[in-house]
């Protein structure tokens, strides 16, 4: 049976096409307004002896309480002198109170942990209906198993799942569709303290001249992971089983799951520090084959090798096909790859507009939203450098970097609408993880930052132009509950929307597992198909714009929720 | 068969050729400053030193010695030395221009950049007017990063040599990093009216048209400049990539192939080329283009070092308050300083220059041979060898040079007559013995090879490399346990010298020593973890 959807009568079926008035992109930072006193810490603040000292941590959107607005959690790090017992700085959980501010509520969860912190993953991995976090540490990770009471057990050791090494960004899917999230851990630098290089020692420990830490090049890369998990609350490592992943030991960073050849088995993508990207082909029998060089997105187009950070999935020319962003090292774009169909993929960084404007940024968080609502997906990039001495250099780099908004144009190409974005993105700030969601369910998306040595930022979007949208929450009966990897399509006429919910992505974070599509000035969605894992197909008609729905597998719409007016939005620009 | 594609490659000083004359006794200081100055800019740097050390053995604080000394140290490219030297100069003489901006150029080659923009810096303060001083200067500020302050030392520069195209392109080029491509295309755009044969100035210029997609103006800025320079390798490439990106296969194919004909090592070249003949569904040549990419992107030792194998010929130091040389001598010595900066399209322009005016210059020959190659444009390399040999055919370093250029166009035949000349000019000359040594492993000539490298080492023991190459030699004739012999010899040398411990561990594994090379994949964990892994996943089995 087909779920209705909400009908509309009277209503001109206004193409997706026809309903792209161009709305500015704005936000504001609202970090303190909300209550987000969080701050980083991590390394050295004006000096990195190592390498460990210049990753920083991420942030991830989750629902742990079930309200149905999206919370915040922030891993964090620590320095080489390391604290007194008891004043370690901890990652924080951050419960929204659904009137625009959040509440610290890390002690009473009981996920205070203490460390080289790095990322954060979200998954139900238990199938209990409560999201769960994976934290990455350099060091011991951590599995926080969500006991659905407002607090966290440490289920680290039961499931399996501490890796150890360096790890950072981590991402749960369930790539062999038995209805539970798997787990994928990219690992950096296989690095110890006592035996690193110090700044200046070798060859790769100098930047323009001056002594900086050593690396990534010349030290050697670690090992990422692949969990898969048994549905009894354990996991078992099948790196080498699924296909030797990751034979070569590339230098792991950003993660991403999707399938980007629509055959629905989830695939993966590595972004690798100096390394060649990794793309797996899932082979649909519990292996992957690694294909990045072949699909044209393990390189640049001039075959080298970037430094490849943050990453996303997202299907940019709404052509039903993921595309593929990547944020690099200064002096290098940030990567832009278009999905051609056929498993290749081409190179637009610079026909896109992205690569002039990016060459001067040091890129980590990325993500595709639609932040103006008109039914393209546009670009966030967040920046930071790698060497806090660069400031003391009096070099053309800076430290603190700007993040970077781009507009997409509708025709392939972006525009960098930064300086038009709000007073708030002249601020430069050494970010690192960056996570999208509509906290505020105002139906525009929204981002958060996390820095190095510095306060989190609370990017609240406050786009103007009216433009219509719709949020829809997934949750799975028969495949994962979480339902990563469904795929949501929105069609108007023959223009077609597609988001796919997916695990990991931008660097070392986690954005809102629900998908948010812009309507323009599209009242009325004429058709929502669903695919949810497992190739289970639900089509909805006729769904209205501005509200949030849920929908459960086989269950059609159960709830709906309209917009609220929360954030203190600002009147339209 | 040798587990490592490579060969190693070495640059060899040109300290090792050995002259006629000793040197005099009973003379004073002056006169071993002259005759070692003399020398010098013969390329007979063995006398030189002999007179330069015997000029401050008489008078230590002159600084006119170490300052000849330290640019002779320069030209055999002994930085350590050079700038030992050069820094005793500019101390003695801590006012001199002239030994702050040698001082300056030897910080450049020594990879200190930081120290080089200061000498040049306080060179530019000293003499406000050298024009080449602040186009140095502003070199190593980019080179730093400082693109702003780059600029506006060029802008100074150019308010005193407002036609000096070379001075524009570097502007426009600061500006191209700043991010401020329209002004850099009017910088290139006047380095270009002043000089329309700039070849920087208009690759410079297509690459920001590309970026910027002007296709249009990018293939006339690329197509100008290929009517200038038809091998320009570059040019062919990013052609290339344009045209291939318009869907135009065929006409792309053609000109990534001159590309890497013109310049085998062009990595990127060899992965567009990959993609073009696959989307044409010559698979079959995708794949072999795809094997020389990925060997390309992982061979342990730079095997574009091979087309730098000569070092620069050598250029008379000249002195202050020295009679002014003629047009040609002075773009010569223009040419051979740039060469000395790592500026080699300007070091082009300038030799070009030297010759065009007097054309049997064959030192001007010579170093152009060797900058047209240190541009990859082995086809001009070769006609200038070729021209400075028929004006000095017994040149070592011309012959040294025409073989090395020899050997990038893979006509080997040619490259060994080329050095086997060389070495019956001077048998005593270990780098020529070596250089011989490395065409005949090219043409898969085992045994001659290692006889070259024998006679390579006897000469000179410590030649590490030739150490190394005679073990691969070695490994092509089967003869594992000299093989090992050669690779403990050459870690005898040089304990960090990785490739011959991954070699070295392969013969162990060769000759049933699982547990030695396992000792040596340990050792190299800490000196090169890929290649530590390559043998790891060997020693372990299995292989992708």
């Amino acid at each position: 049976m087909i779920p209705l959807g909400v009908r509309i009568a009277a209503l001109s079926l206004l193409s997706l096409a026809a309903a792209l008035p161009t709305a500015p992109i704005f936000f504001a930072d609202r970090s303190a307004a909300a209550g987000l006193a969080f701050r980083t810490t991590y390394g050295g603040k004006d000096t990195s002896t190592y390498i460990l000292e210049t990753t920083g941590t991420g942030v991830a959107f989750l629902d742990y309480d079930r309200d149905g607005r999206p919370d915040l959690f922030f891993a964090n790090g620590t320095t080489l002198a390391g604290f007194p017992t008891g004043q370690a700085p901890r990652c924080a959980l951050y419960r929204n109170n659904g009137d625009g501010t959040f509440t610290d509520v890390t002690v009473a969860a009981g996920v205070a942990r203490s460390g080289w912190g790095q990322g954060v993953a979200v998954g139900d991995y238990d199938n209990d209906g409560w999201p769960d976090v994976y934290l990455t540490f350099f060091g011991r990770n951590v599995l926080l198993r969500n006991k659905g009471d407002g607090t966290f057990a440490d289920a680290t050791e039961a499931a399996g799942v501490a890796a150890g090494g360096w790890s950072t960004s981590a991402a749960f899917a369930d790539y062999d569709n038995d209805g539970r999230l798997d787990l994928y851990v990219a690992r950096y630098v296989d690095f110890d303290l006592k035996t690193a290089p110090r700044p200046g020692a070798q060859k790769n420990c100098f930047y323009h001249g001056f002594p900086v830490m050593c690396g990534p090049r010349g030290l050697a890369g670690a090992r990422d992971v692949l969990f898969r998990n048994n549905g009894d609350g354990t996991f078992t490592d099948v790196t080498v089983r699924a296909g030797e992943l990751d034979r070569e030991r590339y230098r792991g960073l950003g993660v991403v799951w999707g399938d980007y050849d629509d055959d629905g088995w989830p695939d993966l993508f590595v972004a690798n520090d100096a390394h060649p990207n990794l793309l797996y082909h899932n082979d649909r029998n519990g292996t992957f084959t690694e294909v990045a060089f072949a699909a044209g997105v393990a390189f640049d187009e001039d075959g080298r090798e970037r430094a490849g950070m943050g990453v996303d999935f997202g299907d940019y020319d709404n052509d039903g096909k993921l595309d593929l962003a990547v944020t690099n090292f200064y002096g290098e774009p940030h990567s832009l790859y278009l999905n051609q169909g056929h498993g290749t993929f081409l190179e637009t960084t610079w026909p896109s507009g992205i690569g002039e404007a990016t060459m001067r940024s040091l890129g980590w968080g990325t993500g595709f939203a639609d932040f103006d609502n008109d039914g393209n997906k546009d670009l966030f990039f967040v920046n930071g450098h790698v060497y806090p001495e660069v400031d003391r250099q009096q070099l053309d780099e800076t430290h603190a970097e700007r993040s970077l908004v781009f507009r997409n144009k509708g025709d392939g190409s972006f525009a960098d609408v930064t300086a038009s974005a709000g007073e708030t993105l002249a601020s430069r700030w050494v970010g690192r993880g960056a996570a999208f969601g509509d906290y505020d369910d105002d139906g525009r998306i929204d981002v958060v930052i996390s820095t190095v040595n510095d306060r989190a930022v609370l990017l609240h979007n406050e786009s103007g132009g009216g433009n219509h949208w719709l949020t829809v929450k997934l949750t799975g009966t028969r495949g994962n509950r979480d339902a990563i990897g469904a795929r949501i399509t929105a069609r108007a006429g023959a223009v077609t929307q597609m988001h796919e919910v997916h695990g990991g992505g931008s660097y070392l974070s986690q954005s809102d597992l629900r998908a948010h599509f812009g309507l323009g000035s599209l009242a009325v969605v004429p058709s929502l198909e669903i695919r949810w894992p497992g190739g289970a197909i639900e089509r909805f008609t006729d769904v209205a714009a501005d509200q949030t729905l849920a929908i459960d597998e086989g269950k059609g719409i159960v709830s709906r929720r309209g917009p609220t007016t929360a954030g203190a939005a600002r009147p339209p620009r | 068969m040798s587990p490592v594609p490579a060969v190693p490659l070495l640059v060899l000083a040109t300290a090792l050729v050995v002259g006629a004359e000793p040197p005099a006794d009973g003379l004073d200081a002056r006169t071993h400053l002259a005759l070692g100055q003399r020398y010098s800019a013969q390329g007979l740097f063995p006398q030189a030193i002999e007179h330069l050390q015997r000029a401050i053995e008489q008078e230590p604080d002159a600084p006119q010695g170490h300052y000849l000394l330290g640019v002779t140290y320069s030209l055999m490219n002994e930085t350590t030395r050079a700038v030992a030297e050069l820094e005793r100069a500019a101390h003695l003489a801590p006012d001199h221009a002239g030994f702050r901006y040698y001082l300056g150029l030897a910080y450049l080659a020594a990879g200190r950049t930081p120290d080089a923009a200061r000498e040049l810096a306080e060179s530019v303060r000293l003499d406000p007017r050298s024009a080449e001083a602040r186009s140095n200067l502003a070199w190593a500020l980019m080179s730093l990063g400082k693109n702003g302050e780059a600029a506006r030392v060029l802008l100074a520069a150019l308010e005193r040599q407002p036609r000096n195209a070379s001075t524009w392109f570097l502007l426009g080029e600061s500006l191209r990093r700043l991010g401020e491509n329209e002004k850099a295309i009017g910088y290139f755009e006047k380095a270009l009216e002043l000089d329309p044969a700039h070849a920087d100035a208009l690759f410079s210029l297509g690459t920001v048209y590309a970026l910027r997609q002007d296709r249009e103006k990018a293939i006339a800025s690329y197509r100008h400049l290929l009517a200038i320079d038809p091998r320009h390798p570059g040019a062919h490439y990013q052609l290339g990539k344009i045209l291939l990106r318009d869907g135009k296969l065929d006409e792309a194919i053609e000109h990534l192939e001159k590309s890497v004909a013109a310049q085998p090592a062009l990595k990127g070249a060899h992965y567009q080329l990959a993609r073009a003949y696959r989307l044409r569904g010559q698979n079959e040549k995708a794949e072999r283009e795809a094997e020389t990419f990925r060997r390309l992107g992982s061979e342990p030792v730079d095997d574009a070092s091979w087309r730098t194998d000569a070092a620069p010929p050598a250029r008379a130091p000249r002195e202050t308050g020295q009679p002014q040389p003629g047009p040609a001598a002075a773009h010569y010595e223009m040419g051979v300083a740039r060469q000395r900066a790592g500026r080699f399209s300007e070091a082009m322009a300038a030799l070009e220059q030297a010759v065009a005016l007097e054309p049997d210059h064959a030192a001007a020959w010579s170093s152009l041979g060797w900058t047209y190659a240190r541009l990859g444009r082995y086809g001009k390399a070769l006609e200038a060898y070729l021209r400075a040999r028929q004006l000095r055919p017994d040149d070592m370093q011309t012959l040294r040079g025409l073989g090395a250029t020899y050997g990038n166009l893979e006509r080997w035949p040619e490259a060994t007559e080329a050095f086997e000349r060389a070495a019956g000019l001077n048998a005593a000359d270990a780098g020529a013995q070596y250089d011989l040594g490395r065409a005949y492993s090219k043409q898969r000539r085992p045994r001659d090879a290692a006889d070259a490298y024998r006679r390579a080492i006897a000469l000179q023991p410590g030649l590490t490399a030739a150490h190394f190459n005679l073990g691969l030699a070695r490994v092509d004739l089967g003869e594992n346990a000299e093989a090992i012999e050669a690779f403990r010899d050459a870690l005898r040398l040089e304990p960090g010298h990785a490739p011959a411990r991954f070699n070295l561990a392969f013969a162990l594994l060769a000759a049933g020593d699982r547990a030695g090379a396992r000792e040596q994949q340990k050792a190299l964990e800490a000196l090169d973890p890929n290649l530590a892994l390559q043998l790891a996943l060997r020693l372990d089995g299995g292989g992708r």
